[in-house]
């Protein structure tokens, strides 16, 4: 298989210590023993597209 | 009532920026995140058939997939057989009911069924010549002689699979934009055993995004320094201002997938084109990453976007 030939691997990025709000609907992120939102994290945080077939491509992690 | 679903998990932090965006600033919008670690909620969205058609207790006003069908935990071992089986029916379970969001009347930002045909690459390419853009010269094939042909005729060129070539369950390895020529050594029966893309490669000087959200654009652009950008994640991106044309195209192309919102990807900078070249609409592309570089803007006008179409249905 030609794509198959043609693949590459990335490194899994360590997935940050975080955990979900359910009061605000959103995440936060543990940072210097701080829990922080997450879109105040300093790591840049970024999350995969979502697309339909696969919810992946590869982008940021 | 819930005025916005949003479908997705507890990893995505993108949608948290537009969640905590909604509640400062539309507070009286009802908003019900549903997140694939804990499906509970979507019992309340059970459905009965009626002459009339289908019918369930609770509607939301708009839905929005974000990541809900379930996929493998990427930080955890490669699952077995039977493991990865139970994902693929669980997931085209899910895929099969999302219909049922537009079929109680729920208003969808980018509906999945048009998402499914937008993200054919195939299909993305006719459309973008059509709307206007400058797309490279390629050839889809699995032929090598022909192939070999089209490299020959247009010089450098790049391979790309049609849509998402991903390993997930394996080894989580994926195909990136990369070199024809080399593919080009593969025996034919390698070529034989999938179609792909063989495409005129691009020697810009940037790479950019522009996110078209409810016909609003916004630009981010950073130095090209490898084939396929998504393989260097630490190069910083700068906003950009597209030139009127390319708004223009990039409405066109949106109106005849009748999307809301598009991830459209171009090279700038090419000697041998006059503007922008087109690559790809992703039609759920992400925006978290050039939230920041943009002020918030993506986060913004989602969230804008989001309010006006529950608002339609109030």
């Amino acid at each position: 298989m030609l794509l198959k030939q043609l693949r590459t691997k990335r490194p899994v990025t360590p997935r940050p210590a975080s955990r979900y709000v359910s009061r605000t609907q959103t995440s936060q992120i543990l940072e210097d023993g701080v829990w922080v939102d997450s879109w105040e994290a300093r790591a840049g945080l970024q999350t995969k597209k979502a697309d339909i077939e696969t919810g992946e491509d590869q982008k940021g992690a | 009532m819930t005025d916005v679903l949003v479908l997705s998990n507890e990893s995505d932090y993108s949608l948290d920026r537009v969640v905590n965006w909604l509640a400062r600033n539309e507070p009286s919008l009802h908003i019900q995140r549903i997140n694939r670690e804990d499906l509970t909620p979507l019992g309340g969205l059970t459905a009965v058939l009626r002459p009339g058609g289908w019918s369930a207790d609770e509607r939301p006003r708009v839905a929005w997939l974000r990541q809900l069908l379930p996929g493998r935990d990427p930080h955890g071992p490669s699952p077995k057989p039977e493991e990865i089986d139970d994902i693929l029916v669980a997931r085209r379970q899910w895929l099969a009911w999302l219909s049922l969001i537009r079929l109680l009347g729920v208003g969808w930002l980018n509906d999945p069924l048009r998402v499914l045909v937008a993200e054919n690459k195939p299909d993305q390419l006719a459309v973008a010549i059509r709307a206007g853009f400058d797309v490279p010269r390629t050839l889809l094939t699995c032929n090598r002689r022909e192939a070999g042909a089209f490299v020959a005729d247009t010089g450098p060129c790049v391979i790309k699979s049609l849509t998402t070539a991903f390993w997930e369950f394996s080894d989580q390895s994926f195909v990136f934009t990369t070199p024809a020529e080399a593919a080009l050594t593969a025996d034919e029966s390698a070529w034989r055993s999938q179609p792909v893309f063989i495409q005129e490669r691009i020697d810009g000087s940037e790479d950019a995004r522009l996110l078209l959200i409810d016909g609003v654009a916004l630009g981010a652009c950073r130095p090209r320094d490898s084939l396929d950008w998504r393989t260097r994640s630490d190069t910083p991106w700068t906003p950009w201002d597209p030139d009127p044309a390319t708004v223009a195209h990039a409405a066109a192309y949106a109106r005849e997938f009748g999307l809301e919102y598009g991830a459209f990807d171009f090279i700038l900078g090419s000697a041998a084109h006059a503007g922008p070249v087109f690559l790809e609409c992703n039609p759920a592309g992400e925006f978290g990453f050039l939230d920041d570089v943009l002020h918030g803007e993506p986060t913004k006008h989602i969230g804008l976007l989001l309010a006006r179409l529950a608002a339609e249905r109030r």
